[in-house]
């Protein structure tokens, strides 16, 4: 009789489990497996700027096909590090898997920075890096392989007696470095052609100025290399300006609507484009797997693009030169 | 009870193998069903990704018709021939303008109208835009296509327009040659660019459940719109582009990197497009891991009841079946009728357990027979044997008393006649096996003393037997006999006096009473065969009914354990032990 009452027991114990197994959804948390959160702070999030923007979209691409859930803190102007350092302490605070940052300053920000990494969030740099090696990752141009492209092209039409100024943007900035030794790497014998390194400070105008009063104080000088957007377009708004596009050739880095106008004009010979939205797409994929813990390459650099007048509305081309 | 033994049980059989069954069952029945709703998730998200995909379509095809019923009116338009090919320009502009604008702010999806004409005339929207100079118009694909079918419609794949000068837009032309009715050729061209988000947005609302996406290409293969556009250009991603044109249907594509998709494309007429609805099926595996746990948890539950419900089962079918058994011990053990089995349960228990009644009655009443029967048969083989020891008896007396006669001794003869005539009437008249043990012991004694007289001083006798058991009964004529015996064949050939002695006491649950002579004793051989009248030799006389026909009535009554032991020595005695049970007596207390 006792082994009857232990039968019954266990009988009623099965079908106490199974129900409440049939009917507490245990597979509510399969569902909702913990989403990873990831907050990216670019140096800016500005509608009119593709770069940014075209980043921007990318990172949300590739959380959308991960599904990641991706927060953006963005400055609304660029160069803003103020608000920039103070997203990055609200980020900290937040608590997410990851953190995709694309610091404004090289070396002054790295205190704050830091502090992502003491409070024990993974860090993925992307596009710039900082003085220190505090990222678990970094996804971005390789910039100096990038000034050898530049180089390279420069070196077509290095004629006799060509000299060469090149429009950097600030000194001492860590992209900027790079890309003026991969600049002097790609002209190889023609190192010696270049004439000046100027800074326009990332500014349209200062970079127009610097054009204009270089040409006038040295003529000889007909191809200019602009390091970066502001670069570039001020010394093609000088150029214009100063209708001297047949003599001078400019080969300039990044793209915006008036660079491509250039482009077309003929002002701007070539045009250097990084690709901004694979950068995003790549950063989220990576601070995933810093957050997995199974990170394979720490170093991810995305190629560079030229862009001359005649491929500017190739299928490849327009999507990286027009994002929408 | 151990539990060993319990588990051997019909019962832990039945609720094993019950269980077992269901298991079976419900493993096969979830394999299938499990399987077919997976399949049956597949097709209805396929097909529900069929309805979605044409949806897509129709709108995309809804924008295309749009813009050929705006190109049909404008083409049409005289003003728009005479602006071209002709010189009415001014007149011409504003009625163009007019008409142009009224199209743009009605349809907000169309974002430029432009005409342009081979001698290099152009308008563009409201005619305030201009045309960029550098767009290198004949250098672009759409362009070359839209010349070449003339005056046909043609529908461009997406690109960025840059006819307008600073002006850098997504669309999607419309091209259609405009005849220049005085010469009959193409000298024009009607340009309609619908904007690009209006099909970017239709996909991008298209996301299916998170991970799902949809993708645009056209006949040669080339991205018209896909999210991720940038990445399969610069080879960070696969995506299927030629593959998708000429299949039709869904198909599944598995790959390592990107799991199992299924890919649903549907191919546009008008367009000659092909817009392809991509579904993860990781979603549809998840709701395959929810059924699965579903269907397990049912399986669980059936299982369970199972066990419980053929516990239940199997109880009420082993009960009588267990009643049954403890029945059957019973009266394996003899105890017949005591415990009847229920009749309840099964029909088969029911009839088994009336069979088993049915043959307990039987046999008990067979055994009762059998028992009554035994008695009978014991009390008249009893009689019997009484009946032969009384002529016996009667014989030896009759000699006596001839004896007694010869010898003139009258008075003993009339004694001894009274003492047979009294014998009779009380003792062999009497229907009775039993007498009380001192009337036996005086039978006895009647008999010794007769003999005594025969023989002269030749024998004597003692009895000495306790008083306790006098009152006891005994079955009548057994130490006669064994004294006639130790008589004639002890002390008769005995040379001198001899002596008999009759003890009697009890020990312990027992009596014994003992006959002892002193006379030549018997043999072993003889003690041997005593009790088998066939095996004596004939030369011994007067042996036959005595002590054989003693023992089978002491041993008929009282059970073999009882009855008479012969110890004998030649030429120095004999004891014979007469052992009966002291209950069977019947010894009164007081007594």
């Amino acid at each position: 009789m006792k082994i009857d009452r232990s039968y019954i027991l266990m009988g009623w114990i099965a079908m106490a489990a199974s129900i409440v197994l049939a009917f507490s959804n245990p597979f509510a948390s399969l569902h909702k497996k913990d989403s990873i959160t990831i907050i990216m702070i670019p140096k800016v999030k500005d509608p009119t700027n593709d770069f940014w923007m075209s980043m921007i979209s990318g990172a949300q691409s590739a959380a959308r096909e991960k599904q990641v859930s991706l927060e953006i803190l963005a400055p609304d102007v660029e160069n803003d590090c103020q608000s920039q350092r103070q997203f990055i302490k609200e980020s900290i605070k937040r608590k997410p898997d990851a953190i995709i940052l694309s610091p404004i300053q090289y070396s002054e920000m790295t205190d704050t920075v830091r502090k992502i990494r003491e409070a024990g969030i993974p860090l993925v740099l992307v596009d710039s890096k900082l003085s220190e090696n505090v990222e678990a990752a970094y996804v971005g141009t390789d910039n100096e392989k990038a000034g050898i492209q530049m180089g390279n092209l420069l070196r077509k039409y290095v004629k006799n007696g060509s000299e060469i100024a090149i429009m950097s943007y600030i000194p001492g900035a860590s992209t900027a470095i790079e890309r003026e030794k991969g600049v002097s790497k790609g002209l190889g014998e023609f190192k010696d052609r270049i004439e000046t390194v100027l800074y326009s400070n990332s500014d349209y105008s200062e970079a127009f100025r610097l054009t204009k009063k270089l040409l006038k104080e040295q003529p000889e000088v007909d191809l200019i290399a602009g390091l970066n957007l502001y670069s570039t377009v001020g010394v093609a708004r000088a150029i214009k300006e100063m209708g001297a596009a047949r003599r001078v050739h400019v080969i300039g880095f990044d793209n915006d609507v008036e660079g491509i106008l250039y482009l077309e004009e003929g002002i701007i010979d070539a045009l250097i484009v990084q690709k901004p939205f694979n950068m995003g797409y790549l950063a989220v994929l990576k601070s995933l797997e810093v957050v997995k813990k199974e990170v394979g390459e720490t170093e991810v650099y995305c190629e560079t693009e030229i862009i001359t007048r005649d491929n500017i509305y190739t299928d490849e081309n327009q999507k990286l030169l027009f994002p929408f | 009870m151990n539990i060993r033994i319990k588990f051997k049980s019909i019962r832990t059989h039945m609720v094993i193998c019950f269980s077992y069954l269901v298991l079976f069952a419900v493993v096969i029945f979830m394999f299938f069903s499990i399987h077919y709703t997976k399949e049956s998730v597949k097709e209805l998200s396929i097909e529900n990704n069929g309805q979605l995909i044409e949806q897509v379509n129709l709108n995309i095809e809804n924008y295309i018709d749009t813009m050929e019923n705006i190109s049909q009116v404008i083409i049409n338009n005289r003003n728009i021939k005479e602006y071209l090919f002709e010189n009415n320009e001014i007149q011409g502009r504003e009625r163009i303008g007019e008409e142009f604008q009224t199209v743009l702010h009605m349809r907000k999806d169309i974002c430029n109208i432009i005409i342009l004409g081979n001698n290099g005339r152009y308008f563009i929207n409201d005619g305030k835009k201009q045309l960029n100079p550098y767009a290198r118009l004949c250098e672009k694909e759409w362009y070359k296509d839209a010349k070449k079918a003339g005056v046909n419609i043609v529908i461009s794949s997406s690109h960025v327009q840059n006819l307008v000068q600073n002006e850098y837009k997504w669309v999607v032309s419309l091209t259609r040659g405009i005849i220049n009715q005085r010469t009959g050729m193409v000298e024009g061209i009607l340009i309609i660019d619908l904007n690009y988000d209006v099909i970017k947005d239709l996909c991008e609302s298209l996301r299916l459940g998170g991970n799902g996406y949809v993708y645009i290409v056209d006949k040669k293969g080339e991205i018209i719109y896909h999210d991720q556009q940038q990445l399969i250009l610069s080879g960070l991603k696969h995506e299927l582009l030629d593959e998708v044109v000429n299949r039709k249907g869904s198909f599944s594509v598995q790959s390592k990197q990107r799991g199992s998709k299924i890919y649903t494309p549907y191919h546009s007429l008008k367009t000659g497009w092909t817009i392809v609805l991509v579904g993860d099926t990781s979603e549809l595996v998840r709701d395959e891991n929810t059924i699965k746990v579903m269907y397990l948890g049912a399986a669980l539950i059936l299982v369970a009841l199972v066990i419980l419900i053929s516990i239940f089962l199997a109880g009420s079918i082993i009960k009588p079946i267990k009643q049954l058994q403890t029945a059957m011990k019973e009266v394996q053990e003899g105890r017949f009728g005591k415990i009847k089995a229920e009749t309840q349960g099964e029909e088969e228990i029911v009839v088994l357990i009336q069979s088993f009644n049915l043959m307990t009655e039987k046999v008990n009443e067979l055994m009762k027979k059998n028992l009554a029967e035994q008695e009978e048969k014991q009390r008249s083989e009893l009689k019997a044997l009484q009946a032969q020891i009384n002529p016996h008896f009667l014989y030896n007396t009759l000699d006596s008393i001839i004896w007694l006669i010869e010898t003139n001794d009258a008075d003993n003869a009339i004694q001894m006649t009274a003492f047979l005539a009294r014998f009779f009437r009380q003792a062999i008249g009497s229907s009775s096996v039993f007498v009380p043990l001192n009337q036996e012991l005086e039978y006895t004694r009647n008999y010794l003393r007769i003999q005594q007289m025969r023989y002269k001083d030749k024998v004597s006798f003692h009895i000495q037997v306790d008083e306790e058991i006098l009152s006891g009964t005994i079955i009548k004529l057994v130490l006669q006999p064994l004294a006639e015996n130790a008589l004639y064949h002890g002390l008769k050939y005995k040379k001198g006096k001899g002596t008999i002695l009759i003890t009697g006491y009890r020990q312990g649950e027992e009596v014994r009473i003992q006959v002892m002579d002193n006379g030549i004793g018997m043999s072993q051989e003889t003690l041997k065969h005593l009790f088998f009248d066939s095996q004596i030799p004939s030369g011994i006389k007067h042996n036959g009914v005595g002590i054989k026909n003693v023992q089978n009535r002491l041993q008929l009554y009282y059970g073999c354990k009882y009855g008479i032991t012969v110890e004998s020595m030649e030429k120095i005695g004999t004891i014979v032990t007469v052992v009966i049970p002291y209950q069977c007596m019947g010894v009164a207390n007081e007594n």
